[in-house]
């Protein structure tokens, strides 16, 4: 169900009137929450594409039935190694076991999550590799749907076996509150990532009611709303989408436009929903993780992934990232940072636009912890007045330059199909802004702190032709076209109207204003409205929505992952 | 991400021992009941947001605000109606998958061979007197078809199976030849292409048809000629109305040179059969007319004069021995000189299906051409059949679908009148989506187009293709678009060259099967004369 249709405001009024109904009746009000989630799951309304298939539901069960009983056999085992002792073989027997268990959770999780939405992809990579090499290998193509939330709700579940294997978390004793807790509606089919030693304990105390919540709640569904739609969907229908459908028929300074307005759309869909789930939290009682933090402020790529899609990057981070350098130790460091990267990329989809996109996010974090390592370094040995000479500076910065050009170009032209010359071009910027950030202070005044933000903000808007292209073959076309620089006209009359401009220039505008402005001021308002007035104000903003999507609703973006 | 010097746990880790005690409190501890004082403005915000609710639904002075009407389909459809649908929906549901399949066996397959140089049967001459053997079906003959040929009375196209059965019979000379006009759908000869690609593997290789003597846009493109030209042609394009002559040629273009204009042809060496033993130079003779220079691999100059009293359509053919030949033709000046095209045939028996794709034009585009002009086009070609495929760049146009068909009546008696012994066939434009939110929809003139074209092709004696149907009906343009490969471009109204293969297949299949239907009721009739002429048909006034 898609949060922004009628079907789902009939279904929220009386879920929400409901629990408050039973708040006071903890098994009553668990099962209803959990019907209710997986109601919403499964009751979508009649779009393009249709919705959930029913063994999608299937899916969902088997997923939280296995992880219960790993987490209930994992403890077990666990109680059972720490009362035998360290030297006990039985320890070493109880470790075993659990470490089967564990090993039962992921391969459970992962392989469905690895079949559903990567099978088709790995076999069409094989394909085509083989096909490289001259070798013709048919790809056969699985008829997969993937099902709906799968890369949110096994991340979710995954994490309470993690967290019961590290002795971190107790195990759920009521089924019924675990299936709520992978099940919950406002998070279940696009996050945030819920861990399960942040919930679980919130579902066992019981929902937490205050004025504060429910103004707040009620605000951020507004907010959410009005970002999804008018600077998520509308901007989508008005501009990103006719251009990414046939980027080939446009002009250079077309496509970046597109660009711009797909970086505001994504933003705004992904953390417009991410606000509704929060506010819905809210308004139920329950606390859930921030996601968004004001991304396009960020001075680099490794700060743009704390403020991103927060619950991802942090549950990569702290079951991945630490886990490698726990084992590795620090000389891991980089592949560490690549690994994650790269499958933080992966994660969003599986075709080989995202195996690019998942490779220029993770060089970017490579090159940044590199160029702050070196920065930091030469701050040192600058204070010791321990330098290398000059010359053999010159010598490391030009080589590394020339490879990195010579790379860079290679790429291009092998994997983007771009002629050497835009290929060398291409590589040719890449490498001069490089050495520019390589030149910038990592600190300094409101200058490089533009430079910083303006350059981190343009790595992720040029990041997303392979996110958004639908294929490889439009991300090329793209490209190229961007590429080509024609400047025979600009950006056409009439295709884009003026409130196009003005929401795209609005909503980049707000997005780097102090959060404070939205988060306080306008909070303050919201709350000193009269509730009759607030309603009417409502009503008014959902028929202004209706008009705007002529009653057809996009789905989130992150449905799709 | 953390840096590699703050490897610090950050996750809401605290010891294992006061993680246990608050797990067990949270049951212990009673329950926070909600109070509705709590909600705060809130609630009397929802109270209003109920009665609006309740007000669009009830009052009905305000029907225009509710969000949901007895036309769109129920709430909650995925539990509700969905594990119900109609007949009507499981039809359609039925007839998308069965199209789903053709297309998924299209894709599947390797992509179709050239034609083969040889005939599959041994070419006999036709005895006048005799009969055709009896049909024999093709291997592919009886496959699947899932939207047929629409044939009002059933004898729409007896003349064109006629001829087609003497191909099949693979009687000496016997050339079967289709000319099929249409806009950008049939752009970049690829509807065309896919169809003949077929024909002739079926029927037999006559030749790839007519050629333009230079592109008329970005996306003229026959793949399976070795095309060349240096640019320096003038065009004059039938839609940009610039000839008051109304002499177009076939392809819808005429070119002029007062010398220096080049341009070469020849039949694709691995895209085709790589044969060809028929030239056809196709041109005008009109006063003060200059010299056209030909050679055919480079020999002999043959200088063709075309000066004449009046304007008039002439053919220089010249006929090779069957092989892979290539055809230079010049303006070689002492005047201007005006050309149209060339086609390339061979001696037969087979196929030829001409792809004379005009861009971007409208159907009533059409009635531009002379009907003097067309006549002696069409007679010169000898064409059984005339395909229509127009009506894309119409559904722009805001104009009633009954002045719409009043236009398609004129076009196709224009046609029909130039060469009455031929059939006629009207294939309805593809599907074209809009986008709506997330969702692809097909424009609602598309349908009422296709009913228009219908009935011209009903009231004018035409077969109709139904290729909105055919490609899956209501949504097919976005299926079409979100299926991997892609059967439909970025526009919604394009087929890529998949999409081509499979309108192509579809289209084939139906043509086909129609055409056994024909073999088997004339051999049960009695039989078909091996060198039979069809009485022509009277084109309607």
């Amino acid at each position: 169900m898609l949060f922004p249709t009628f079907d789902f405001l009939l279904f929220a009024l009386p879920v929400l009137v409901g629990f408050w109904a039973l708040s006071g009746r903890p098994v009553a009000r668990v099962a209803f929450l959990t019907a209710a989630s997986y109601f919403f799951y499964m009751a979508g309304p009649k779009t393009d594409p249709p919705p959930a298939p029913w063994y999608f539901a299937g899916l969902l069960l088997v997923s939280t039935t296995l992880d219960f009983i790993c987490g209930q056999k994992i403890h077990a085992l666990s109680q059972r190694a720490k009362a035998a002792g360290k030297s006990d073989p039985v320890a070493a027997l109880a470790n075993r076991g659990r470490n089967r268990w564990l090993m039962l959770s992921m391969v459970g999780n992962l392989g469905l999550l690895g079949y559903f939405k990567y099978t088709n992809f790995l076999i069409q990579a094989f394909s085509d590799v083989a096909a490289s090499m001259n070798i013709f290998v048919p790809a056969l193509h699985l008829d997969v749907v993937l099902p709906l939330g799968i890369s949110f709700y096994t991340f979710q579940s995954l994490s309470y076996t993690l967290d019961i294997w590290r002795g971190k978390l107790e195990p759920e004793t009521s089924f019924a509150r675990f299936a709520l807790f992978v099940a919950f509606f406002p998070q279940l089919v696009a996050g945030p990532i819920v861990r399960a030693s942040e919930f679980l304990p919130q579902l066992r105390r019981g929902p937490s009611f205050s004025r504060d919540n429910f103004e707040s709640g009620a605000f951020r569904i507004v907010r959410g709303l009005a970002k999804k739609v008018v600077l998520g969907d509308w901007v989508a229908s008005q501009l990103s989408d006719v251009i990414f459908d046939a980027p080939g028929t446009f002009t250079s300074a077309e496509l970046l436009l597109a660009l711009y307005g797909y970086t505001l759309q994504i933003y705004a869909d992904f953390s417009g929903y991410s606000d509704i789930a929060i506010g819905l939290g809210l308004m139920l009682g329950f606390k859930l993780p921030e996601n968004f933090d004001r991304p396009y402020q960020s001075l680099d790529i490794a700060e743009y992934w704390r403020r991103w899609h927060i619950t991802l990057s942090s549950w990569l981070r702290d079951y991945l990232f630490f886990q490698v350098l726990a084992k590795f130790g620090a000389r891991a460091g980089y592949f560490a940072v690549w690994l994650t990267m790269f499958l933080v990329g992966m994660w969003h989809g599986a075709s080989w636009n995202f195996v690019i996109y998942a490779n220029i996010h993770a060089a970017a974090m490579v090159f940044n912890r590199w160029n702050r390592t070196r920065q930091n370094k030469n701050k040192k040995l600058k204070k010791k007045g321990k330098h290398k000479p000059l010359p053999l500076r010159l010598v490391y910065w030009s080589v590394g330059t020339a490879v990195g050009f010579a790379l860079g170009a290679g790429l291009v032209h092998t994997f983007l199909h771009l002629p050497w010359p835009q290929a060398a071009g291409l590589a040719g910027f890449g490498t001069i802004v490089l050495l520019g950030v390589c030149a910038l202070p990592i600190k300094g005044g409101k200058l490089v702190v533009f430079a910083h933000i303006f350059l981190t903000f343009h790595l992720i808007v040029l990041s997303r032709i392979f996110f958004r292209a639908p294929d490889l073959d439009t991300a090329r076309a793209f490209v190229e076209g961007l590429v080509a620089l024609n400047t025979e006209h600009l950006i056409r009359p009439g295709l884009v109207s003026i409130w196009v401009y003005a929401a795209l220039v609005g909503g980049l505008v707000l997005h780097f204003t102090p959060k404070r402005w939205v988060d306080e001021t306008l909070m303050k308002l919201f709350r000193r409205t009269p509730g009759v007035l607030l309603g009417l104000a409502f009503v008014a903003l959902c028929y202004g929505l209706m008009l705007l999507l002529q009653g057809a609703p996009r789905a989130f973006i992150y449905f799709q992952f | 991400m953390a840096t590699l010097t703050a490897v610090t746990e950050t996750t809401a880790a605290k010891s294992p021992q006061g993680l246990d005690q608050r797990n067990r409190e949270a049951d212990s501890t009673a329950p926070e009941r909600f109070q509705w004082q709590m909600l705060g403005s809130v609630g009397p915000a929802m109270a209003v947001v109920f009665v609006s609710l309740v007000a669009v639904f009830t009052v009905p002075q305000l029907a225009e605000y509710r969000p949901w009407t007895s036309d769109d389909p129920l709430p909650f459809w995925n539990v509700l109606s969905r594990p119900f649908p109609s007949e009507a929906a499981t039809a359609a549901q039925a007839h998308v998958a069965a199209v789903d399949k053709v297309a998924d066996e299209v894709l599947a397959a390797p992509d179709p061979p050239p034609p083969p140089v040889e005939p599959a049967k041994p070419v006999v001459e036709a005895e006048v007197g005799t009969k055709l053997p009896p049909f024999a079906a093709g291997p592919d003959d009886s496959a699947d078809v899932k939207t047929e040929l629409e044939l009002p009375t059933g004898h729409e196209l007896d003349r064109f199976f006629t001829s087609l059965a003497r191909s099949d019979a693979s009687i000496a000379g016997a050339v079967t030849r289709a000319v099929h006009w249409g806009d950008s759908a049939i752009g970049v000869d690829g509807i065309p292409s896919a169809i003949r690609r077929r024909m002739q593997n079926r029927f037999g290789d006559a030749g790839h048809g007519f050629h333009l003597m230079a592109p008329a846009n970005t996306s003229y493109r026959h793949r399976e000629v070795d095309f060349q030209h240096n640019g320096k042609w003038h065009g004059c394009f039938i839609i940009q109305k610039c000839r008051s002559d109304g002499h177009y040629g076939l392809g819808g273009m005429t070119f002029r040179s007062v010398g220096g204009a080049q341009s070469s042809f020849a039949p694709h060496e691995k895209r085709s059969s790589g044969r060809v033993s028929k030239l056809d130079l196709h041109y005008a003779a009109q006063p003060n007319g200059g010299q056209i220079r030909i050679r055919v691999d480079e020999g002999e100059k043959i200088i063709v004069d075309t000066e004449a009293d009046t304007l008039e359509d002439r053919f220089h053919s010249i006929e090779v021995p069957d092989g892979l030949h290539e055809l230079e033709v010049r303006a070689a000046g002492s005047g201007r000189v005006r050309v149209y095209g060339v086609s390339m045939e061979r001696d037969g028996p087979g196929v030829v299906w001409d792809g004379l794709a005009l861009v971007g034009a409208f159907t009533r585009r059409m009635l531009e051409y002379d009907a003097t002009h067309l006549a002696a086009q069409l007679e010169h070609r000898q064409a059984d059949l005339v395909v229509f495929t127009f009506g894309g760049n119409d559904m722009v146009r805001k104009i009633k679908m009954s002045t719409y068909a009043d236009e398609y009546r004129e076009v196709v008696q224009h046609v029909r009148k130039a060469r009455p012994e031929m059939d006629c066939l009207i294939m309805a434009p593809l599907d074209h989506g809009e986008r709506q939110g997330q969702r692809i929809v097909s424009r609602p003139v598309v349908a009422k187009m296709v009913e228009a074209q219908r009935s011209v092709a009903k009231s004018e004696g035409c077969a109709f293709f139904d290729t909105y149907t055919a490609m899956g009906g209501d949504g097919s343009a976005g299926r079409w678009f979100r299926r991997k490969p892609r059967l439909m471009g970025g526009d919604f109204g394009h087929a890529t060259g998949k999409g081509h293969q499979v309108i192509g297949e579809l289209f084939f299949r139906a043509l086909v099967h129609r055409y056994v239907e024909f073999r088997q009721a004339r051999d049960s009739d009695g039989g078909i004369d091996a060198a039979a002429n069809p009485t022509p048909a009277q084109p309607k006034e």
